[in-house]
């Protein structure tokens, strides 16, 4: 089990305070570290950050939408930047298709169950800390 | 055709027209009138050819000026004061606008009149119309924002249960009764969502019954109170108010009013304090619940009551935009009103008045 391994840091930009606990409770289970940020501000200033195996976004958020930020951090040029899976309250498939065309790795919609997500992080976080 | 018109045949397609027609020269002397505009002016025809524009009006300055502006080619509408041979007034709206040569220079002017309340109807119409056009924009929206606020509670309810189910053994016994608590407190959140949409439909069907009977209100809003203290997970409400304050109401619709005002407190204030004021006077109880976020911009304070009006906030517009307008409609039902206001230090502040002398139906 993820509990016997290092803890891995994840980040979480969400501002709905039940869906941030649900989802800090799955990844703390999976063996990650999780630092949550509320807005989109404070969000993408964390995103920039090196290090994080996978970075789990909202699109509705405060201040400065999870749009933008995936756009920021693809204008950022980093390649090498850490996977962002979307998790988002739209179902349309052409968010989907935009969100995947802004950078993301994976739109998940919200209601989600925990084994969804569970298995989605675990697909696609990165097995080890990258400086 | 048109073009091989007779210049007779275009006299009597003027004359036709039930609409004021004139025109000016470039002195600004009428040069044709149809009968529509010579009746304006309530005077003949021949009293009016080759008089200035501006003699038979009470304001010539106007006049004037509109004549300028279309000879250098502009379109004006003014209201003209014109000046009845009864020495009465009546006002009417003008338009007046460049008559062009075939090479594009102005060699006269066209103009057109009508009644100023046809006109300021016209306007109505249309303003009416952008209503209409709005509010059935907003029907179509209807049914996506309901889905996106019925997914809110539903996203958390699935996310907490599907979770305890998953790591069920290794959650602890606090954050297990903790899950369920969040759980049953979505369950609530989706009820009021589904009741506010009942009342709204039975506000649009002219069905909104109410079941009066004497009630504490005291009672009633510390309840509202303390249920959104445990919804929120937050002590930021303060109450000020008399412990008693029985009248005659409808229980069950006035919790959800004041639910609605708190909800709409939160959604707009963010974490900041909210006070609830009860004062009981002779005549009637008024209820305030005022908040301190940024408030709303004047001339807003009867806009937030319409249907599907949803205001901004940094907190994004969330909602069904029913709220205020249930919330409105219920308090009118109790022979009530309701206001809002945006205070100069801040916040938005929404009171409303519930009289004393309803009486409860015989049981």
């Amino acid at each position: 089990m993820p509990d016997d391994q290092p803890t891995l840091p994840i980040l979480l930009i969400e501002d709905n305070p039940d869906i941030a606990r649900v989802l800090k409770t799955i990844m703390r289970f999976e063996g990650y570290e999780v630092t949550h940020e509320r807005d989109g501000i404070n969000g993408l200033e964390q995103a920039r950050k090196p290090g994080w195996c996978a970075i789990i976004l909202d699109l509705g958020l405060p201040r400065l939408s999870g749009w933008e930020i995936l756009e920021a951090l693809r204008a950022d040029k980093n390649s090498d930047g850490p996977p962002v899976i979307v998790v988002s309250a739209t179902a349309e498939a052409m968010r989907r298709e935009e969100a995947l065309a802004r950078g993301a790795v994976e739109y998940l919609v919200k209601p989600v169950t925990a084994d969804v997500v569970a298995r989605t992080i675990r697909q696609h976080a990165r097995q080890g800390r990258r400086e | 055709m048109m073009r091989d018109a007779t210049p007779e045949q275009c006299r009597q397609l003027l004359e036709f027209i039930d609409q004021p027609i004139f025109a000016l020269n470039l002195e600004g002397e009428y040069v044709i009138l149809n009968a529509a505009a010579a009746a304006v002016r309530g005077r003949t025809r021949q009293d009016q050819l080759g008089s200035p524009y501006s003699r038979f009006v009470r304001n010539p300055e106007v006049a004037d000026a509109m004549v300028a502006r279309a000879r250098a080619g502009e379109v004006v509408t003014e209201k003209i004061e014109v000046a009845l041979p009864n020495g009465q007034a009546q006002v009417i709206v003008d338009r007046l606008g460049p008559w062009r040569d075939d090479d594009g220079q102005v060699v006269a002017i066209w103009g057109s009149a009508m009644d100023a309340s046809v006109y300021e109807t016209l306007g109505e119409v249309q303003q009416e119309s952008q209503v209409l056009r709005e509010l059935d924009e907003a029907r179509k929206n209807l049914l996506s924002i309901v889905s996106h606020e019925l997914r809110t509670p539903l996203a958390s309810i699935q996310g907490y249960a599907s979770t305890y189910l998953l790591y069920e053994d290794r959650l602890e016994p606090e954050e297990r009764r903790d899950f369920v608590r969040r759980i049953v407190d979505s369950t609530l959140q989706l009820e009021e969502l589904v009741d506010n949409l009942l009342t709204a439909s039975r506000i649009e069907h002219g069905t909104l019954e109410m079941s009066l009977r004497p009630a504490q209100l005291s009672k009633i809003v510390f309840e509202a109170i303390a249920e959104a203290h445990q919804r929120w997970d937050s002590e930021q409400i303060e109450f000020t108010g008399p412990e008693r304050c029985e009248l005659v109401l409808d229980p069950r619709r006035i919790r959800q009013v004041i639910h609605n005002l708190l909800d709409n407190a939160k959604k707009y204030g963010g974490d900041g304090p909210i006070e609830v004021v009860l004062e009981d006077q002779e005549q009637k109880v008024w209820v305030t619940v005022r908040d301190h976020g940024p408030g709303f911009a004047e001339g807003y304070a009867d806009r937030l009551f319409e249907r599907f009006y949803r205001g901004r906030s940094e907190f994004t517009a969330k909602g069904t935009g029913l709220g205020l307008w249930i919330t409105r409609a219920i308090v009118e039902a109790h022979g009530g009103r309701i206001v809002a206001a945006s205070p100069g230090d801040g916040g938005a502040l929404f009171t409303f008045s519930l009289p004393r002398g309803l009486q409860a139906p015989e049981a």
